[in-house]
């Protein structure tokens, strides 16, 4: 997501993110190093997603902006915490790499994207894939300002292929 | 020491510091013992140290408790290891550590392991021996959440307690509130400070 990165970076800075609990993924990557170098954002290498995302929880609770980053995967640990949240309503937003169907390389991504699939149909989380040529850092920004204001979690899915077409051009 | 007074010892020298409790008898008894605005109760099995890790992030300047049981602190146990890695001075987590798991009859033996050994993964995450503290005795308890107030931690603090009746789902005191106005109770607690 080489290109893709610095835009969705921008949007969570022009969001007022101020903390990125993240588990690292080749397919986030790109994005956690611009995060780990921005100064005004705190970052956190949690040790389970679902644990980052109970620590953004409680950074809600502080009255703080934070992101969450993972591989989907995570997600799939974290139906419980996520159910709390949706509960409580104690918003989180969550970027999870993959879960755009098309253009996934490997076998073993399938478990991961059905197990993200089935947490967001099931606790019927707001979520979106980007995609390529989208202006990310504005989406990324009105996602964020949706999370806040209606105190709802959503997961923003970032699949592999989108800066492929850069590549390919 | 019984579950209650390791309660007791938390509200005692809790002043105005949040506290997140896990789920199930350590809840009512707080909820019973102390109407403190910033209790988030009944937080999920495993993750009441990871909200109140966030509460302590976000909010440095004022102190964060998280009461434990230790199914629920085993359950999450990786978080010791993130507080290691990234630690925030103004945590405390108190385990009540019984060695069973507080539902139903109150009588099946928790399987990861004693207080003792809990203390010994927190200090091999990488906690200070001296930050990581075991005690069966609740002078000593107080005394140690004492010392939490004015000296840096985070603090891990493991409370080996007997078993009691409040360990028997349906003999424990319930929380007559919700979780969501619990966290906005907390919310605009932690906001007007």
């Amino acid at each position: 997501m080489g290109g893709s990165a610095a835009a969705i970076h921008a949007g969570l800075v022009a969001a007022g993110i101020e903390f990125c609990l993240y588990l690292p993924d080749s397919g986030t990557g790109a994005l956690t190093e611009l995060l780990e170098a921005d100064p005004n954002i705190t970052t956190i290498v949690c040790a389970r997603e679902d644990e980052g995302i109970a620590t953004a929880a409680g950074l809600f609770v502080a009255g703080r902006r934070a992101v969450v980053v993972m591989e989907c995967s995570g997600l799939g640990y974290a139906g419980l915490i996520l159910a709390r949240c949706r509960l409580q309503r104690t918003p989180v937003f969550v970027l999870a790499s993959h879960g755009g169907i098309i253009g996934e390389p490997f076998d073993y991504h399938a478990a991961p994207i059905a197990a993200a699939r089935g947490i967001v149909d099931g606790l019927h989380l707001d979520n979106i894939v980007l995609r390529p040529g989208e202006l990310h850092d504005e989406t990324i920004r009105l996602a964020f300002q949706t999370v806040e204001n209606h105190r709802t979690s959503m997961v923003v899915f970032m699949p592999l292929y989108l800066d492929e077409h850069r590549a390919a051009r | 020491m019984q579950r209650a007074d390791v309660v007791d010892a938390v509200v005692a020298e809790r002043d105005d510091a949040t506290l997140v409790v896990s789920p199930g008898a350590s809840s009512g008894l707080v909820f019973a013992r102390d109407p403190h605005p910033a209790t988030i109760h009944n937080m999920e099995l495993g993750y009441a140290t990871a909200v109140a890790y966030g509460i302590a992030l976000g909010r440095p300047d004022r102190r964060v408790i998280a009461l434990e049981g230790d199914g629920s602190m085993f359950a999450g146990i990786q978080v010791l290891g993130t507080l290691a890695r990234f630690p925030v001075s103004n945590l405390t987590v108190v385990v009540v550590a019984n060695g069973i798991w507080g539902t139903g009859a109150g009588n099946v033996a928790t399987t990861p392991g004693s207080a003792a050994q809990l203390a010994e993964i927190a200090r091999a995450c990488g906690h200070p021996a001296g930050r990581v503290l075991v005690t069966a005795e609740a002078p000593e308890l107080r005394t140690i959440l004492a010392r939490a107030k004015s000296e840096a931690g985070p603090w891990i603090v493991c409370a080996v307690t007997e078993r009691s009746s409040t360990d028997r789902s349906g003999a424990r005191p319930r929380v007559q509130f919700d979780s969501v106005e619990a966290i906005d109770l907390t919310r605009r607690y932690l906001r007007s400070k």
